[in-house]
């Protein structure tokens, strides 16, 4: 079962010119850290583990492309996306540059996902991570409010999801029953 | 117009004389539900309204969901409710009054609505709103909601009196008032409760981009238009979609948007209701009725020729060029002017149909700027006309404007961007002006386009403002037959009346009667795209943060004319986009632009 230690600093340097600070937090996660650096790595099991992931493959460039789809306040938001890791220091950190075009929306968003993995004993991760996003269009006009409080619960489906693909990788049932904040998209 | 019971039902007359009998009638009549059962003879209960005012902030000041304070005997007092396309609702209120048709806000209760959110998110105290509105709730005299048959006769079903609550608990209502009418009736009912809406899983190309200070795309609104519920007035196309609704207040786009609406719906822009009967807010101009061929009327306005001003059309994908310029006003004009005489290769995005801004307004100069970039298109220069730039990113020295077109997405990779996306006048919700909210209230913007497009607005207006904005915009209300009866050189407006239609406002301590008031007077910037760089919060009138000489605090970035100076006239716009264009040119010739 993840649970949510203080916020910690452990990603200290500033958002990249042009993009703005969104999230900042840790969470620890009821795995070991090589197992979870498994995970990141094979995008069939992402694509499993990733809340609202309707599709996801590597692209020939090496970097993984699908659609995503997110709740943001009462719309779903479709976009169709790409994703590299960069910085990787295996099983220890790496950065995630994710970007993004909303389908029907105009407009696109890059995050950049800088995240550590560190042993917390007992065969769990504690997993900090910042997010720093530029957003553009549509999206911009939500705010970083209502953006924020999407990656919050994007970021609670993960460490959910996460869990259950260990869970099932280890051939047991998660520690406990838990309930993404998000219910999913319909 | 009457009820009467039967025996075995009611007769219900309507106002056009049709008469129609009923075993079961269900009151369903708000504010007016008292009035109705009145006709029946059941006088058991009155309805009064109680007038809510709001505020709406397009900045959220950190608040990602409703906060609101322990509810008192009036209700649950002021809130602060994010909204679902963006910003705040602030209040509301909660004033007893007598009259069911006064739906008008005051700026003093704004001041008040303010301080009290204030007190739950201190942040909020420096809201600038962008909009006030006032909503009347249903109270009734028995001090609780009647879901129950009428005194008179269980024919007549009452479902009146629930208040604020009544919207999202009308489909539980709805269940509970059927079940209890056909228990009453013995009727058999099978149940079909109410479910889940499915969700819209039909997506349309994003295509060009309506509302500007949103960047609500033309798929949206038609996403809109043909929903599960969909809109049929230019409010309910604004609770849908969030088109209108932004800092200008749909003075930007409303022609556009309600072109769209027609052509969806089969229909004339110029029988669109704003929302209830009598709430047009255009008619065709005299010139244009009967005009023969296609109408200009219907489907797009007549100003949406694509690719217009001979220039290429251009598909979506990738372009490369030296410097965009986002704007083709008077200050985008001259940057574009000072680039071409350097030599430097620039693409100018205009998000209207042609280039220069307001072709009213032109002096010789500026005459000669625009024809001068119109003939560019052999010197290194393009302009894209109906194209919207809707986002800049940098990475690695190099910037990428992503602009909306009708065929798609266009990304430029460009080495330098000048914003020149000028301004728009203040409209009416950002003002201290009391009273309701009639259709006949325009900024100058909304009437330069909506006569564009062969539309006219009034038959008499005031006009506030001055100098050649001002005088453009009575130009073009006496080109469509609508006569000035006042002009004030400031805003000098605080009240407003009118129900559907404005009848009157008051100014310089004297009611004015007229049925449009165009507001000419101040130009507020419009750097909205700066926004998604963090470079400006979400508040109304906050200009582009350029230095004296354009610079912005990124490499590369520039801002210049009115979404700078939103004090500064057409002439310098021309001037002060011709010496940052120059600047820019020299720099980049210099090699001295800092990636």
């Amino acid at each position: 079962m993840s649970e949510r230690p203080p916020s910690g600093d452990t990603t200290g340097l500033p958002a990249p010119a042009g993009m703005k600070e969104l999230l900042r937090d840790r969470l620890v996660v009821a795995g070991e850290r090589e197992d979870i650096w498994a995970v990141i790595e094979d995008p069939e099991a992402l694509a499993r583990v990733l809340p609202g992931c309707e599709a996801l493959a590597r692209l020939p460039d090496g970097r993984l492309g699908g659609v995503l789809a997110a709740r943001l306040g009462f719309l779903t938001v479709r976009a169709d996306v790409t994703a590299a890791l960069g910085d990787a220091d295996p099983p220890r950190a790496a950065r995630l540059d994710i970007e993004g075009r909303p389908r029907l929306l105009a407009g696109s968003f890059r995050a950049v996902i800088p995240f550590e993995l560190e042993p917390r004993g007992e065969g769990r991760t504690e997993v900090s991570y910042r997010v720093d996003l530029a957003v553009s269009g549509r999206l911009a006009t939500f705010g970083l409010p209502f953006l924020r409080d999407t990656m919050r619960r994007q970021v609670t489906s993960l460490a959910a999801g996460l869990e259950r693909e260990l869970a099932a990788r280890a051939g047991v049932a998660p520690s406990a029953p838990r309930s993404p904040v998000d219910p999913g998209i319909p | 117009v009457s009820l009467r019971a039967e025996t075995h039902g009611l007769r219900v007359r309507l106002d056009d004389g049709l008469e129609l009998r009923a075993a079961q009638v269900f009151d369903c009549a708000g504010l007016w539900a008292d009035e109705v059962a009145r006709m029946a003879g059941d006088a058991s209960f009155a309805i009064a309204p109680r007038k809510g005012q709001f505020l709406v902030s397009e900045e959220a000041f950190g608040v990602d969901r409703i906060v609101l304070p322990i509810p008192g005997p009036l209700g649950k007092g002021m809130l602060v409710t994010p909204i679902v396309f963006g910003g705040l609702l602030l209040g509301p209120t909660a004033e007893d009054q007598e009259d069911k048709g006064d739906r008008s806000t005051d700026p003093a209760t704004g001041g008040r609505i303010l301080e009290g959110c204030s007190a739950l998110v201190p942040a909020v105290a420096a809201a600038r709103a962008v909009r006030s509105f006032a909503g009347l709730r249903t109270v009734s005299s028995t001090g609780v909601p009647l879901v129950r048959p009428s005194s008179v006769t269980d024919r007549l079903f009452i479902v009146a009196g629930v208040r604020s609550t009544g919207l999202s608990a009308s489909p539980a209502i709805a269940e509970q008032a059927v079940a209890e009418a056909a228990r009453l009736r013995g009727w058999q009912r099978p149940r079909h409760p109410i479910g889940a809406i499915p969700p819209e899983r039909v997506e349309r190309p994003t295509g060009r981009i309506v509302c500007l200070c949103r960047s609500v795309s033309q798929g949206e609104v038609e996403a809109a238009c043909r929903g599960i519920l969909p809109a049929l007035s230019l409010d309910g196309l604004k609770r849908r979609s969030g088109a209108l609704f932004g800092d200008c207040q749909g003075n930007l786009c409303a022609v556009e948007t309600a072109a769209i609406l027609a052509a969806e719906h089969g229909t004339s822009i110029d029988e669109l209701g704003r929302s209830r009967p009598g709430s047009t807010p255009f008619r065709a101009a005299p010139a244009l009725r009967g005009r023969p061929g296609p109408s200009p009327l219907r489907g797009e306005p007549s100003s949406a020729a694509e690719g217009s001003g001979g220039w290429p059309s251009v598909d979506a994908g990738t372009i490369v060029t030296e410097v965009v310029v986002v704007g083709a006003g008077r200050a985008g004009t001259g940057a574009a002017d000072a680039l071409m005489a350097s030599g430097v290769p620039a693409l100018v995005l205009e998000h209207r149909a042609r280039i220069g801004g307001d072709a009213l307004t032109w002096d010789a100069e500026e005459r000669a700027a625009v024809a001068s970039l119109t003939d560019a298109r052999s010197s290194g220069i393009a302009v894209l006309t109906r194209w919207t730039a809707v986002g800049l990113a940098r990475d690695e020295g190099v910037w990428t404007v992503l602009a909306q077109g009708a065929p798609g997405t266009l990304e430029i990779r460009t080495r330098a961007v000048v914003i020149a996306t000028g301004g728009y006048v203040m409209p009416r919700e950002h003002r201290a002006i009391a009273g309701p909210r009639p259709a006949g209230i325009l900024t100058s913007d909304l009437l330069e386009r909506a006569t564009e497009a062969g539309l006219a607005i009034g038959s008499e207006a005031v006009v506030v403002g001055r100098g050649r904005t001002a005088e453009a915009a009575c130009g073009r209300l006496e080109a469509t037959g609508c006569r000035v009866v006042a002009r004030f050189d400031e805003c000098a407006v605080d009240e407003v009346r009118g129900a559907t239609r404005l009848s009157g406002i008051r100014a310089g301590g004297a009611w004015w009667p007229c049925d449009t008031l165009v507001l000419a007077d101040r130009l507020l910037p419009a750097p909205w795209i700066l926004r998604g760089l963090g470079l400006l919060d979400m508040r109304p009138g906050v200009a582009a943060p350029a230095g004296p000489d354009g610079r912005l605090g990124l490499p590369g970035l520039w801002a210049v004319g009115t979404c700078v100076e939103p004090d500064i006239d057409h002439r310098g716009s021309l001037d002060s986009g011709r010496r940052v264009g120059a600047r820019l040119a020299a720099e980049l010739r210099e090699g001295r632009l800092t990636a």
